[in-house]
Parts: C-alpha cells; structure tokens; sequence
C-alpha cells in the first residue's frame, strides 16, 4: 500500500472527475464542446481511466460511464448510418450540456479569483452585541413583589397531612382476612367476592387485602374461585362442603 | 416625517448586521413594495459616498465602499487567507451564479461530489446553506454576505459578465429541450 501512495497522489490531484479530465483534454486541443471534439478525445481519455488506480471503485464507475457515452459519440462519428436510441442521445446530449455549463463556471471561476479580496466591501466591525441596559418596568415595586411571591406560595401544591397517617394506619391483615373469608364461605358456600369484599362499601385497600386473600385460599386449596370473563364477578366456592348454618 | 430610505439608512447604521426586507417592513410599518422602492433610491443616494449597500435574497447590510476598501485594508491589515484550490473556486462560481442551488445540482456540472468541499467553503464562511423552500429534504447553497462583499460586489447580478453568464446557460438548456422535442 505503501509503495503505491506517491504514484495515486500524483494521478488523482491531476483531475477532479470525470467530467475535469474531459473537458480538460478537450480544451488542450482548443476544441469547442462538440460530437467531433468530444469523439477525438475519446482515445485518450480511455487511456486516462485504464491508469486510475485500482483502490476507487466508485470513480472509476463515475469515469467508466461517461466513457461509454464517449464510445458511443466516437461509433456515430465513425458510422454516420448508426442509429441512436433515445436515452442514448439524451445522454450524450446531456453531456454535452453539463461539459458546456462546467466550461463556463471554470472560466468565471477565473474571472472570480481575480476580484477575489481585490475591493473588499467592509462590514461596521464589532456589530455591538446587545448591550444589557437597565429597564425595570413601571410595575416593579416592592409591594407588588411581595404580592407576587405570595401569589406563588399559595398556588403551590398543598402537602396532603393525612398520607403519612395512612402509612401507620392498620390496614387489615391478610391473616385476618383470610380467616373471614373462610369462615364466611364455609358457612354459605358459595359467595362472590364482591359481597365479600364489600366492594364499593369499604376503603380500596381492604378491597386489595380480600383480594390478596383470596388468591392464598385458593393456593391453599381451601377454596375455589371462578371468573367466567374479564372483569366478571369472581365466585367463590369452599372445598369443604360442611353443613350448611341455617340460622 | 423623515423620508423612507433615510430612515431605512438609519435603521442599518443602527442594527449593523443584515436585516430582511420583512424586519424592515415591520420596524418602519411600512409595506414591503414601499422598502424595495426606498432601497433602490437609498442606493442612489449612496452613489459617490463611502458607504455601499450590499444586497442579498431579501436582506440588506451596509458596508464600506470599494473605493475606500485599501484604506480599511491597511488600517485592519485584513489576513491573507490561505488560497481556496482551483476545484473550490470552481465550486464556488457555481454557487455564486447559480445561487440558490442544491448540491445535487452542483455536482451534475463538475461531475463528481461536491459534499466536502461545500463543508469547507460553509466552514470558511464564504457560503450559506439553508432548507430547500421547494423541498424540506435538502439544503440550497449560496453566496454568504462576507464573500459578496469579499469581491467587492453589492449583489450577484454585478458579478463579472453575470448576465451573459446566464443567458449562456439558458441558451444550452433550450437548445437540448429543442433537440429533445424534434427526436
């Protein structure tokens, strides 16, 4: 790799592209942009591509394309009685157009070096920066201040005093919940767990505390809940079918 | 009241930055047909005077005149930057007479990717780029006010042989849409 980098460096700061190494070899030979220009460049500018180094695969494709529609403009120079498809006269006209168009802005490019930081136009240096200058409006006033601050003290969130409460609070125990609801079903043998939790009636918690319970029962396999769909009302059923209490 | 281009005067000797003609619309409450006309008399009046108007899409900036460019020069002792190469300057005609101009079309006339040395001339400030206002997927490139001024020129429209430039490129392109109508 090492042994090819001086020869890659001098062969490709020659020539910016394709359509570079074109319009430079036509201009050589102070030709205008022309079929006949363009196919007696053709030779040359194959032998150009088959020097390009190996390692650039999308250049080379970049030269390789325009090198068949050079081949082509060279076959109709040679045989005027070819006939071109569409796409391959749009091509080489397309060509054409874009060598014109490069030709021009190489040539202004030269006439833009030569005004290039000749009379420069001088923008106001140091555009001041947008001083800070004081500028209090009329309604800052300690009164109005304080009003303020107090304004903010009271839209704040108010700090609920019962939650930590809660925390303390004793909840029921699964324990003793557990043995409610066994006691309970046993005796009726079949209940839904609304009527047991008392669902709707009692603090959300106890509801999850019968819930809890009811899932140890029936891992325990003292009772049996069924649930026919989603959100349907859980039945619940004792293994144990005791005597039913009538009372 | 004071008349509209001293006023518009006024207001870029103040903000010495570019301003739109939309901003100076808005300041002056003024419509924007009545800035265009004072900016063209705001212009005339600037004839033979130390200060220029440099102009560009739709803003305005003052800067020094021509004339007095080597007397600033000397004063600032402005830095000889580093040459740009002969494919940056290509490039950098193509956007000076063909701004706004996406880079897909730059690199149709030089044939090769443009990408980097466009980061190179954004980087040396010598072009802007902004959103495509015809498509939000790609970015147009053109001249940034510093390089305008840089060739000491006030709007693209007096860069060298800019009209015959343009009129070349158009005679190229109609003469294929021709060719293309007569297959």
């Amino acid at each position: 790799m090492n042994a090819t980098l001086p020869e890659f460096k001098i062969k490709t700061e020659v020539f910016e592209g394709p359509l570079d190494l074109l319009l430079s070899l036509v201009e050589k030979r102070k030709l205008f942009i022309s079929d006949i220009s363009l196919a007696s460049v053709t030779d040359e500018y194959i032998n150009h591509i088959n020097q390009l180094p190996e390692y650039s695969m999308n250049d080379r494709t970049q030269f390789i394309l325009i090198a068949s529609t050079l081949l082509l403009i060279k076959a109709k120079s040679l045989l005027p009685n070819l006939s071109l498809t569409e796409d391959e006269k749009g091509s080489i006209e397309d060509l054409e157009l874009r060598l014109r168009e490069l030709e021009v802005m190489r040539r202004q490019s030269n006439e833009i070096r030569k005004i290039f930081g000749d009379n420069i136009l001088f923008f106001q240096e140091n555009s001041p920066e947008r001083e800070v200058f004081f500028n209090p409006g009329a309604d800052v006033k300690l009164n109005n201040v304080s009003e303020a601050i107090a304004r903010v003290l009271n839209s704040l969130p108010k700090t609920e005093a019962p939650l930590p409460k809660l925390k303390v609070q004793k909840v029921v125990s699964l324990e003793e919940m557990m043995d409610s609801l066994t006691v309970r079903i046993k005796s009726a043998i079949k209940m839904s767990f609304s009527d047991f939790s008392g669902k709707g009636k009692v603090e959300k918690v106890n509801v999850i505390v019968s819930f809890l319970a009811l899932l140890e029962l029936v891992k325990q396999g003292t009772v049996d809940a069924r649930q026919e769909g989603l959100f349907d009302e859980i039945q619940m059923e004792s293994y144990h079918v005791g005597t039913p209490t009538y009372i | 009241m004071t008349n509209l281009s001293n006023q518009i005067e006024a207001l870029l000797f103040w903000k010495s930055e570019p301003v739109s003609l939309k901003e100076l619309s808005k300041m002056i409450s003024v419509e924007v047909e009545k800035i265009d006309e004072a900016l063209l008399e705001l212009e005339k009046n600037l004839e033979n005077r130390g200060i220029v108007l440099v102009k560009k899409d739709e803003s305005v900036y003052l800067a020094t005149s021509s004339e007095s460019s080597e007397l600033i020069k000397k004063i600032t002792k402005e830095e000889e930057s580093a040459e740009l190469g002969k494919a940056s300057l290509e490039t950098l005609s193509i956007v000076l007479y063909k701004s706004p101009i996406r880079r897909s079309d730059i690199d149709y006339i030089r044939g090769v990717n443009s990408s980097f040395i466009l980061r190179n001339l954004l980087v040396r400030g010598l072009i802007d780029k902004k959103t495509d206002p015809k498509d939000s997927r790609t970015f147009v490139y053109s001249p940034s006010f510093e390089l305008l001024a840089h060739l000491g020129i006030t709007e693209v429209a007096k860069l060298p042989d800019f009209e015959k430039v343009q009129t070349e490129i158009q005679a190229f392109r109609e003469q294929k849409e021709k060719n293309n109508q007569t297959q």
